[in-house]
């Protein structure tokens, strides 16, 4: 599998293209972010969150305007990547909007978003990963104003929706927030909500073409598995980068992939795993590996492996291998 | 010449499960007799797609469509009755959207094809490779797609089955969700 660079994740994009919009030096600005896009595979996602928010917040103080989150993207399939061919091959607004619930992680590794319909109305929840910093309003603004001009623009029906709930503070000038959307907000929302009218799930896609469709999903799906769908293999992948900076504690793991501990057990559960079980799964990976294919002395890998005491890798040596580390690295 | 023959005998099955017309005859008989006919089906709630894919108009309705609609292109390319020249027309269309659904139509021909299957975004090649009239040298030709996606289903579609419909597993394993960006 090729690496997954964030620069190329659909999102990203978006975000460069409204920056750019507006005038901004994109480039300088990641920077003076934190966001180093060529190395933000080796960012864990609460860090890779504060920083794009991190670059709205900069955005707003050196464009001057709090609304640059409505910037309309110069293409809304800009922001698709991957998706776009899902999308325009879907049979109509609600088909697309459950695929990109199912693969949203792909285009936006920081947001979720759920597509309900209940007692006949419905509703699109977009969950943004808040990190250690609160997300500024603006990427809520963003995210909407891209999902609903690609519906628009998808469809060619000048798609409203009923209403909105936005968890940003109220803006001085609500009223361009109220013309960009083209319905009632309500502000400082415990989430955000935008209420959708049923009928406009129903519009069809007139590039709706069913191969392509199923293609397309099939690709998604399989990409989804090797970019690591699964809690289990997040936490496997967070493991690998971060086993050497110690032993490995389940509230960091949580706080490193943006969820609670209760959560992540939860998840991990679910998968028929633990945090304890995938810890010790992932150190024996790599002992095996470092003792096959490096010179590392039985302490190197003692530490490697986060173990804070070398008696604590002795014995975990022993009950995976049957043989001391010494004997490992003997007879490899 | 021989190689840009569609291979009609192999596909004969499939098209009648997946020709529009084939799917709605009520549509299927159904006539625009202006562009304001075509406005109203759009119009209409709900709207029905099967409708507007089917209906049938003459080349100068079409015409009438396109240059008093240029909005509702896109759902005129959806049609799978559209005569030839609107074909021709729609296949060089600035927008995306409307080449997209003109490369999925199975009424077009191999030099429309050739064409839309060098379109330079690879959602419209896409289409091309998974149309299942693509002829055996427009797949030939899409083999060397530069997006690995399209390449390797058109050459999936000439190793294993030109209907596209019986493709191996495993043919699409190594991409990545780079292949997919355009």
């Amino acid at each position: 599998m090729k690496p997954m660079l964030i620069s190329d994740v659909g999102w990203c994009k978006a975000m460069k293209d409204a920056f750019t919009q507006r005038g901004l030096d994109v480039d300088g600005l990641l920077a003076e972010a934190g966001v180093d896009l060529s190395q933000a595979e080796e960012l864990d996602l609460a860090e890779l969150t504060d920083g794009f928010s991190r670059a709205w917040e900069l955005a707003v103080a050196k464009s001057g305007d709090v609304a640059i989150g409505l910037t309309v993207p110069t293409h809304p399939l800009n922001s698709l990547g991957v998706l776009s061919h899902v999308v325009l091959s879907a049979a109509n607004v609600q088909a697309a909007l459950q695929a990109l619930s199912r693969f949203t992680h792909l285009v936006s590794p920081t947001a979720t978003i759920d597509l309900k319909t209940e007692n006949g109305r419905s509703f699109l929840t977009l969950t943004i990963a808040s990190g250690r910093r609160p997300v500024p309003s603006q990427r809520y603004d963003f995210y909407c104003t891209v999902l609903l001009h690609g519906i628009r623009w998808v469809t060619g029906h000048e798609v409203r929706p009923i209403a909105f709930q936005h968890p940003g503070a109220e803006p001085a000038d609500a009223q361009r927030w109220r013309d960009a959307f083209g319905c009632s907000i309500q502000f400082n929302a415990p989430t955000c909500m935008i209420e959708i009218d049923t009928a406009d799930l129903a519009l069809p896609i007139p590039t709706a073409d069913q191969t392509v469709a199923d293609l397309c999903e099939r690709i998604a799906t399989q990409i989804a598995e090797q970019q690591g769908g699964s809690v289990s293999i997040r936490v496997r992948q967070a493991l690998m980068k971060h086993l050497s900076k110690g032993d490995p504690r389940r509230e960091t793991m949580a706080s490193m992939l943006c969820m609670s501990e209760r959560t992540l057990q939860r998840r991990l559960t679910e998968e028929g795993t633990s945090f304890a079980e995938l810890v010790d799964e992932v150190r024996r990976e790599l002992a095996q590996r470092y003792f096959q294919h490096s010179d590392c002395s039985p302490t190197e890998i003692t530490f490697a492996l986060g173990f804070s005491d070398p008696s604590n890798f002795y014995r975990a040596c022993k009950r995976w291998f049957g043989r001391s580390p010494s004997t490992m690295r003997c007879t490899n | 010449m021989q190689a840009l023959v569609r291979p009609i005998a192999e596909h004969d099955a499939l098209y009648e499960l997946t020709h529009a017309h084939a799917v709605n005859t009520q549509a299927r008989s159904m006539v625009l007799t202006c562009a304001e006919d075509f406005r109203r089906m759009l119009e209409a709630r709900p709207v029905e797609p099967a409708r507007l894919k089917a209906v049938m108009a003459s080349a100068a309705v079409w015409w009438d469509v396109l240059e008093q609609m240029p909005d509702a292109a896109v759902w005129v390319a959806a049609n799978r009755t559209i005569p030839e020249e609107i074909i021709r027309h729609l296949s060089a269309h600035a927008s995306i959207q409307v080449r997209t659904a003109i490369a999925s139509n199975p009424e077009m021909g191999d030099d429309v094809m050739i064409a839309l299957a060098h379109d330079k975004s690879d959602l419209v090649r896409m289409r091309v490779a998974c149309n299942a009239q693509t002829s055996r040298a427009v797949l030939a030709d899409l083999v060397a797609d530069p997006c690995v996606v399209v390449s390797k289903h058109a050459q999936a579609r000439l190793q294993h089955d030109i209907n596209g419909v019986t493709l191996p597993s495993s043919y699409l394993d190594e991409v990545s969700m780079f292949d997919l960006l355009h």
